[in-house]
């Protein structure tokens, strides 16, 4: 038989001596290595470090741009642009003595930075806090320039220390993302900010920060497929359409504006939602700071009113008492009662506003009336069991969930609760001894206004990934039923007697609207304060026969005798005709219009 | 019969020489640094300990091993899942235990009893050797706690084990064929492999290949080679480097331990340290061709060639010959699990030595 061919099998002392020989090979490898290394003159090795790092520098790209964020219309409210920092690396500057001093002479006139500073920021060895010295290897010499600015300075420094047109090595500019807001301040609240190196992260910028910034994308099966909005710009984290439409927000801020100077108020609120989708169209805070610098501002003034900012909603509240009246078939809109002008509820004598005594009334007149009395006698028919179960259908025992981080939790008790008393289910009647944030009481008028639905207000209604829109279906937004439509078109009714009441203040011209006014007084440390300014409101939607958006105002503190009426119910009538206008809503009571 | 006359005095001094070297190493690598301050003092510790349990361990015969093979093994793999479901995570791994106040490294010592694992398997193999079965079995005895220390993730100390069972193989006398066959069906496998590797350790070889993927990352190296280069023949003197002493220099007391030497004690530092080690492995191969059984011959060869393996591959990537892999010097990075691991070993060769053939008259 024949030997088969066989790779060579070794002895045991031959394995040794091949290992061996492996291993000697290896180590002389080694040794010359650290031989070059060790005992080439020092510059060699430098420089080979030195090109290692050069050539990173020269291949880094610019970071990831972060998703944009537009109004409903695709107009851009906040964008990318590269900002610059300009830096010495201080261990690459060769010169020494003079010509350091001339460097720094030159710096300091072109950065326009004091010269011993700088002569300190360059020195080769910097002093510890410690006492201890190190190697001196960064010195920042400006901390932001755009791109304008760094074009103007670059050929001023290539200017003075260039070589053949170049920056010398150890000057360099480093890029850093930046956010701009082509709109200034509009939205504010709502855009957040975005700070790549300070942690001060706001609104949407903080709440959909995964999806800006591109670690996340949504689910593929909520894609709607394309935009459908002329989108001028692009990046790459996905970008956010918010529902706040640019043209109502800035109608919302310059008259939430003008009715802060009118009033004299300290601050104030004013929120514009859909009815059908319950979208916020527009949510304007006042005080509110400019997104591309919000370190200048007061840190109280970034935080967003209309989500955390509670108040104690006064006689606005008095919608969830005839709601609830209405639905469990207690009152209707014309049912009588009789005002004696006080009632005595666990002890406690409650009173009218301005302590008036109004007799005979209806259910309509008694609520365009804001008689505190009626309320808290239906409160007491209905009995907190009824009563509280309103309270929590229309959403005042939890957050509304809006898409903005920093929603404050409302403060209500309930019964059986701690500090629940039987005097509460009396003056919440009329929106006192509870705080509710502006958001929440929005979103309860809207319900009304949608046929006793109740949806969850947000800010952003899509977002754009890599060209592609992405929503979620409308279902997902309705929190629940609150009321039956039958009870919410008696409300309706009712509250468009408010308005007609009160016609001079809140009349909408052109369109029917309803409404209801509040003025609530402000708890202190001693109680509630009658001589304090109060938080004054109004809460609303148009037109009242087909509702489209629902408003609030609040302003906070105003000055002198001031109502919800007087100085919040004109704000929501300027606001409902704009925005019907923007919207290119047709008047439904086109007769008042050239009755005018 | 304990034969002193075969005690290894050439090891243990060349041991001595670098154990010292390298607690001054440590110390003047860490010397300032708050919270790392007796670090040294720690290292001297360990060595002291580690020195009493060579002894120890070169006075019992180390065939009495023999008979504990399989609860070492069970053992050695419990200490690793203990780790994995208990350990204390430093830097991002999972690779201590902790007893009370100590804490140690299981896949140090696992190292070890994973060499005597196989030396015996492969001791008791005799012809069967040359039969591919076994010759898998054997990797598959090597793959458990292999892969246990693989999850923690330590990679460096997963290739250590890769490397004792090739030399134990081949010292075995596993066939050439096989071996080539098993090397062509990792090399089928690396593309496997490299997808499972976990993001640093691509990214460790990414860099290595291309330093300018990520300055952070290369930093590292770009140091080890200023500190290194800085040195010249003499060095700057001990505890003067100015690299090192600024701090520039990082994880330098462990994985950066020979740039250290390099800058301080220069060309002819280095070169006597590295004399030092080849010392220590050339008496475990010479200990390994004296010995008196096949099993001794093998645990000699084994803990010889980890210490090679770990000399090259450290020097080597403190040299940028070789990606940042996180294996200590031998003798002298800190790390008391390390140098524990490390003086046990000697202990075993030292066993073994004092057993090896009678090639001399008994007094």
């Amino acid at each position: 038989m024949p030997k088969r061919p066989s790779l060579p099998s070794f002895k045991p002392e031959q394995r040794v001596k091949l290992g061996s020989l492996v291993m000697a090979l290896l180590t002389v490898i080694f040794l010359s290595r650290m031989a070059q290394i060790m005992l080439s003159p020092p510059h060699q090795i430098r420089e080979e470090v030195e090109n290692l790092a050069y050539a990173y520098e020269s291949t880094r790209t610019p970071p990831l741009a972060r998703g944009l964020i537009f109004d409903r219309k695709g107009y851009p409210l906040t964008l990318n642009a590269l900002h610059y920092r300009l830096a010495a690396y201080v261990d690459r500057i060769k010169a020494e003595g003079v010509e350091r001093e001339i460097i720094v002479k030159k710096l300091a006139g072109i950065l326009k930075r004091d010269e011993g500073e700088l002569k300190a920021c360059l020195e080769k060895y910097k002093l510890n806090a410690d006492g201890t010295q190190t190697l001196n290897y960064y010195c920042l010499l400006a901390q932001e320039v755009d791109e304008a600015g760094k074009k103007s300075l670059e050929s001023a420094l290539k200017e003075a220390f260039g070589e053949d047109g170049k920056l010398p090595n150890w000057l360099g500019f480093e890029p850093f993302p930046v956010r701009f807001h082509p709109e200034g301040r509009l939205a504010s609240h709502v855009l957040g900010t975005y700070l790549p190196q300070g942690e001060i992260k706001l609104g949407v910028e903080a709440y959909y920060d995964a999806f800006l910034s591109g670690k996340e994308k949504p689910s593929p099966s909520l894609s709607v497929g394309e935009i459908g909005l002329p989108l001028a710009y692009t990046a790459d984290g996905c970008s956010l359409i918010l529902s706040i439409d640019r043209d109502i927000q800035r109608a919302a801020e310059a008259i939430l504006g003008e009715a802060i100077f009118n009033s004299g108020a300290e601050s104030g609120v004013i929120i514009v939602q859909d009815i059908a989708t319950g979208e916020v169209l527009a949510m304007a805070g006042y005080p509110d700071y400019n997104p591309d610098s919000p370190a200048e501002s007061p840190q109280e003034f970034l935080a967003n009113p209309a989500i955390s900012s509670l108040y104690e909603p006064g006689s606005v509240f008095k919608l969830v008492t005839y709601a609830a009246a209405l639905d469990s078939g207690l009152i209707n809109p014309n049912s009588p009662f009789y005002d004696e002008g006080f009632i005595n509820v666990g002890g406690h004598v409650i009173r009218n506003f301005g302590k008036v005594v109004y007799g005979n009334v209806d259910a309509t007149k008694a609520l365009a009336l804001s008689i505190n009395v009626i309320a808290v006698k239906i409160n007491l028919s209905l009995g907190p069991q009824v009563y509280y179960t309103y309270v929590r259908r229309f959403g005042f025992d939890s957050r509304t969930g809006i898409d903005l981080p920093g929603e404050s939790q409302p403060l209500v008790r309930f019964p059986g609760e701690n500090g629940w008393s039987y005097a509460d289910l009396g003056t919440n009647a009329f929106g006192q001894g509870i705080s509710v944030t502006p958001i929440q009481m929005t979103a309860a008028i809207a319900a009304i206004a949608n046929k006793g639905l109740l949806m969850r207000p947000r800010v952003v209604s899509g977002l754009v990934c890599d060209g592609k829109l992405y929503q979620l279906p409308l279902e997902k937004y309705v929190v629940r039923r609150v009321i039956s439509p039958e009870s919410a078109s008696s409300l309706t009714q009712m509250m468009e007697g408010v308005v007609e009441y009160w016609k001079d203040y809140a009349d909408v011209p052109g369109y029917s609207a309803a409404g209801k006014s509040g003025t609530a007084e402000v708890p202190t440390l001693s109680g509630y304060e009658p001589s304090q300014p109060p938080i004054v409101s109004f809460g609303g939607f148009v037109p009242a026969k087909n509702p489209k958006v629902a408003i609030l105002v609040r302003l906070d503190k105003p000055g002198g005798k001031a109502t919800g009426i007087r100085f919040a119910a004109p704000a929501f009538s300027k606001l409902a005709y704009q925005t019907m206008r923007i919207l290119g809503v047709p008047p439904d009571e086109p007769e008042e219009l050239s009755a005018r | 019969m304990i034969r002193w006359r075969d005690f290894d005095y050439w090891l243990l001094v060349a041991t001595l020489a670098l154990m010292f070297t390298g607690f001054a190493m440590v110390y003047s690598a860490t010397r300032g640094v708050e919270g790392l301050e007796r670090l040294h003092i720690q290292q001297i510790i360990y060595g002291a300990i580690g020195l009493g349990a060579m002894l120890a361990l070169a006075v019992i015969d180390y065939r009495f091993l023999e008979h504990f093979i399989w609860p070492i093994y069970a053992f050695c793999l419990l200490m690793l899942v203990a780790v994995l479901f208990k350990g204390k995570a430093i830097y991002g791994a999972q690779r201590w235990l902790a007893f009370g106040p100590i804490t140690f490294q299981p896949s140090e010592p696992a190292k070890i009893f994973i060499t005597i694992v196989l030396a015996a398997y492969f001791a008791r193999l005799g012809e069967k050797v040359k039969s591919f079965r076994y010759v898998l079995l054997s990797l598959a005895i090597v793959a458990a706690p292999a892969i246990l220390i693989y999850l923690q993730p330590d990679l460096g100390t997963t290739i250590v084990l890769g490397v004792i069972w090739l030399t134990l193989a081949w010292q075995a006398g596993v066939e050439l064929k096989h071996l080539g066959f098993l090397g062509v069906v990792s090399v089928l496998l690396s593309p496997a492999i490299w997808f499972s590797l976990k993001d640093y350790m691509r990214k460790r070889i990414l860099v290595f290949l291309n330093p300018r993927l990520d300055p952070g990352a290369s930093y590292n190296l770009q140091q080890a080679l200023i500190s290194l280069g800085s040195g010249g023949f003499f060095g700057k003197g001990f505890a003067r480097g100015s690299q090192s002493q600024l701090q520039f220099l990082r994880i330098r007391h462990t994985d950066f331990i020979f740039s250290v030497i390099g800058e301080e004690l220069g060309f002819f530092g280095a070169l006597l340290i590295l004399s030092l080690l080849f010392v220590v492995v050339w008496r475990f191969f010479t200990i390994a061709s004296r010995a008196r059984d096949k099993f001794g011959s093998l645990i000699a060869t084994g803990i010889g060639a980890i210490i090679l393996f770990q000399v090259l591959v450290n020097v080597g990537m403190n040299m940028g010959l070789l990606p940042v892999t996180g294996i200590p010097l031998p003798f002298l990075s800190s790390g008391g699990s390390a140098l524990l691991t490390f003086l046990c070993g000697e202990g075993l060769a030292q066993s073994i030595s004092m057993r090896r053939k009678k090639l001399d008259f008994l007094p």
